[in-house]
């Protein structure tokens, strides 16, 4: 409590806080929040402007902006979270593995990651989605698969301080598995590394998710959805900018209080 | 002593930190001073405040450090009030320094002799030709070999007991008007550490430099210096003439300090070691600071802080009975009678041409080879030798940490030469190791019943009712109590981790265990208590030992049998009496030399030697 008490002295990271535990409220409470149905179209008030009646405006389909921005935080908290949670497990058990057996192992792990870190993030992951057909799943494996290298070269190095320690001689003298000194051990002593992994991946992985939708791999019309909500309104900026604006500043408004959370968990 | 040839004199001073939310004082109204030419020793255990008091002289505190109180004169000026720029003109140019590691002192990427050269050029404005032959004949008087090649050369192309020789040439090379000296020596081995100590009672003839210089080793200290003050939780609880506190010790700390330590040349089977006590309770506010430890204790010292009181000659002590302490001596020692060794003529291990390698970057560094020897059940084998002789790698064979190229290791007549998680749950427990590093040996995550039940669980047979009375009496064998059970280690002091460290290698009834350096990383007065558990367990277990350690004292005291390594090899095995009284080997004997060092004894050279001989009251 204490520690939260000092967390919460920073203006910007309150804020963060509060941003972040908002859109996780909305996500579960949308329904019950939003004004209209965030598919229910009414094509006589299509590109209203912002107004008491639909304060984000609707769209080209004369839906309310402001309710599809509500439920679609939804599926980019779902997709963001369980993507960064398997990516994290993913690359946590690879760092830990190269970490501690190193000589071969070490080397075919990192050399394997490195070739996958080789190739953006986001063009690597659309042509995979490409192949196997857009849906949410797969965009949970993909983005998970895409961010487990780089967590796995900071938990490496990690463990690589933790692994010559003599506890770790004493596990081996005493007969334990690898699996036990990996995760029973080691794993503890890197809860903090992993948390501060966690968050900022989140972040990217949130990017992650309206970046492909936006660009059509990810979540599929005319389920709401940020990315997609960009790129479907992008046609129509000039004439119905809230179309776009109000889905970018949502997605913008995540992120960086995600990071602002990474960065201050970072520095503690 | 009069106030005008004072080159350094520190009053009052009081340093906090601040910590969370609260202050927490490092160093507590300490008040001494230092002549034009001479050296004064501080001597503190972790804790004390030494190396505070050291940084505070500096400046050179850390950011939640503070001077709250005092002055510290140099040279007639205060350096307490001083701005940046003024104080890193006196920092550079009459107060040198020389810290603990000498690597961090050098520029890697600039050849050993330039680096000295700069401070000649830059301090005496001198040309490039004489600021280079100023430097070699610097490099020449630290005693360097071939000082003309070493100008040419890189840090790393020297040990480490060279390069601190390179670190105290450039530190001289200002002339200073003080030499502060941190654990100079501390990381080197033996035999450089006797060399480097060598050293500076040799340059204290040639230079009129003050020093101060700050040790946990109370015995390198005397060497080096005629004055001494003793640190005690930031406070200087004694001062005085070296001689005069080795001889006559008027504060009960100092006298449970010298009484601790290993005397050299004594056995375990003639006398037990006098540890101090740990206190069990932190002392109370504005009482004196040891009363929870102290065996002079009165009702007074819980009420009242003691004063510093003239003692002596020269000497002062912080203690209301400071005549009572110095009357008493020291501490009568506790005879053993009638323990002799475990006979040597049946063997528990077996080690026959042990040998490793380690490849690095194509080159083959042979790190054991050709080791063969016995060691019988219930003896203690000592295993000496510098940092990179082996000693170490031939013990993590033992253990199954490391696969030997060749050879062969047997224990109790079954051959376990392979990894650990390879041998016979018999074999695993019957071979049991302790660790150097009290902070590394525990897994910081788990607690200390966790970590000991866990050992029990994979290595002991019975059930849970069992492993919980076999817990309790564990923990009482290492004189640990049932309110250590759910702690983590960092909650536990070294020495306390250490006995649990203990107590885990002990849980499982080993045959052998294998004692890497296992006070090395303790202070003093822990380290005697841990030895004689150590000693008491090793009897009431009848387990071998292997013990590792380049405390030559230490090894005499505990070893039945000494083994001398060597580059790899063994140069010389046999009964511990044998090999220190009569060494056959020439590294032996050089290796031997070097513990009088410890002892506060001798030192050749300079005007003031035969003042500092302080060999007599260490050994008592």
């Amino acid at each position: 409590m204490a520690r939260l008490r000092t967390l919460l002295r920073s203006p910007g990271l309150t804020l963060a806080v509060l941003v972040l535990l908002g859109w996780l409220v909305i996500a579960v409470l949308w329904p019950l929040i939003a004004p209209y149905g965030p598919t229910a179209q009414t094509l006589t008030s299509r590109y209203a402007p912002p107004s008491a009646e639909h304060w984000l405006g609707t769209d080209n389909l004369g839906r309310d902006v402001l309710s599809r921005i509500l439920a679609g935080s939804r599926s980019v908290l779902i997709v963001g979270i369980a993507a960064t949670t398997l990516g994290v497990a993913i690359g946590t058990t690879l760092g830990l593995c190269a970490a501690f057996y190193r000589g071969r192992v070490d080397e075919l792990l990192m050399r394997s990651l490195d070739l996958l870190m080789a190739f953006p993030i986001v063009v690597i992951a659309s042509v995979i989605l490409a192949m196997l057909g857009p849906s949410q799943l797969n965009l949970i494996v993909v983005i998970a698969l895409m961010l487990a290298p780089y967590n796995a070269r900071v938990v490496r190095s990690a463990v690589l301080s933790w692994r010559d320690r003599d506890f770790i001689a004493a596990a081996r003298m005493r007969g334990e598995s690898g699996a036990y000194i990996l995760f029973r051990e080691l794993l503890p002593n890197i809860v903090g590394t992993i948390n501060v992994e966690f968050t900022m991946r989140l972040a990217l992985s949130i990017f992650a998710v309206a970046t492909l939708s936006f660009l059509g791999f990810g979540i599929q019309p005319p389920t709401p959805d940020w990315g997609l909500m960009v790129a479907e309104g992008r046609p129509f900026y000039q004439i119905a900018p809230w179309v776009v604006v109000a889905p970018a500043a949502a997605i913008a408004s995540l992120v960086v209080a995600v990071n602002v959370l990474a960065q201050r968990l970072r520095a503690s | 002593m009069s106030a005008a040839a004072d080159v350094l004199r520190v009053e009052r001073l009081t340093v906090e930190y601040r910590v969370g939310g609260g202050a927490l004082s490092a160093v507590r109204d300490v008040t001494f001073s230092i002549d034009a030419g001479e050296a004064m020793g501080l001597v503190g255990e972790s804790g004390s405040g030494k190396t505070t008091l050291g940084m505070a002289i500096l400046r050179y505190l850390p950011d939640n450090g503070r001077i709250t109180q005092g002055s510290i004169t140099f040279d007639g000026t205060d350096l307490v009030p001083l701005g940046r720029r003024e104080l890193s003109a006196i920092r550079g140019n009459r107060i040198a320094m020389v810290y603990q590691n000498p690597a961090s002192a050098l520029n890697p990427s600039m050849r050993a002799g330039e680096q000295i050269a700069e401070v000649y050029r830059a301090h005496l404005g001198l040309g490039r030709e004489e600021a280079r032959q100023r430097a070699e004949g610097m490099l020449d008087l630290v005693q360097l070999p071939d000082a003309h090649g070493a100008y040419d050369r890189y840090p790393h192309q020297f040990s480490g007991g060279q390069k601190q020789r390179i670190v105290i040439g450039m530190a001289l090379a200002m002339d200073p008007s003080l030499l502060i000296l941190d654990e100079p020596t501390t990381g080197l081995d033996v035999t450089v550490e006797a060399e480097i100590v060598e050293l500076f009672a040799d340059l204290r003839s040639r230079f009129d430099t003050a020093i101060l210089f700050i040790s946990h080793d109370i015995g390198l200290v005397a060497t080096v210096c005629e004055r001494v003050g003793v640190l005690y939780r930031g406070e200087l609880v004694e001062t005085g003439a070296t001689q005069g506190v080795f001889e006559r010790p008027t504060h009960p700390y100092t006298r449970g300090l010298l009484a601790c330590r290993v005397p050299p040349g004594a056995s375990k089977d003639s006398r037990r070691l006098e540890p101090l006590p740990a206190g069990s309770r932190e002392p109370e506010v504005d009482a004196c600071s040891f009363e929870p430890r102290c065996a002079f204790r009165e009702p007074r010292c819980r009420q009242e802080h003691p004063a510093l009181f003239a003692s002596g000659n020269t000497q002062h002590s912080r203690c209301f009975f400071h005549e009572t302490v110095a009357a008493a001596g020291p501490p009568a020692v506790t005879e053993v009678a009638g323990r002799t060794a475990a006979p040597a003529d049946n063997t528990l291990l077996d080690v026959r041409g042990l040998r490793r390698v380690f490849r690095s970057g194509g080159r083959e560094v042979i790190a054991v080879t050709d080791a063969s020897f016995t060691l019988a059940p219930g003896r203690i084998l000592g295993v000496v030798g510098e940092s990179g002789s082996g000693k170490t790698t031939l013990a993590r064979m033992i253990a199954g940490l490391e696969v030997p190229d060749a050879g062969t290791v047997r224990l109790a007549d079954a051959d376990v030469t392979r990894l650990a998680h390879k041998r016979s749950v018999e074999a695993r427990r019957a071979l049991q190791m302790v660790f150097q590093h009290p902070d590394g040996t525990l897994n910081p995550s788990h607690t200390i019943r966790q970590i000991l039940r866990r050992q029990m669980r994979m290595l002991s047979p019975g059930d849970g009712a069992d492993r919980d009375e076999t817990l309790a009496t564990l923990l009482e064998a290492v004189q640990l109590g049932p309110e250590h059970l759910d702690v983590r280690p960092r909650q536990l002091s070294g020495g306390q981790q250490q006995r649990v460290a203990i107590a885990r290698a002990f849980s499982t009834s080993p045959g052998l265990v294998v004692l890497d350096e296992p006070t090395s990383a303790l202070d003093v007065s822990v380290q005697a208590a841990i030895l004689n558990l150590l000693i008491d367990l090793q009897q009431r277990e009848n387990a071998s030992y292997l013990l590792i350690s380049h405390d030559l004292a230490v090894v005499r005291y505990l070893a039945d049998d000494i083994l001398v390594m060597h580059r790899g090899e063994i140069v010389e095995h046999g009964p511990a009496a044998e090999v220190f009284d009569a060494p056959r080997d020439p590294y032996t004997r050089k290796l031997l030399s070097a513990v009088t060092v410890h002892a506060g004894k001798v030192v050749r050279g300079g005007p003031e030697r035969e003042r500092d001989t302080a060999g007599g009251p260490i050994r008592a």
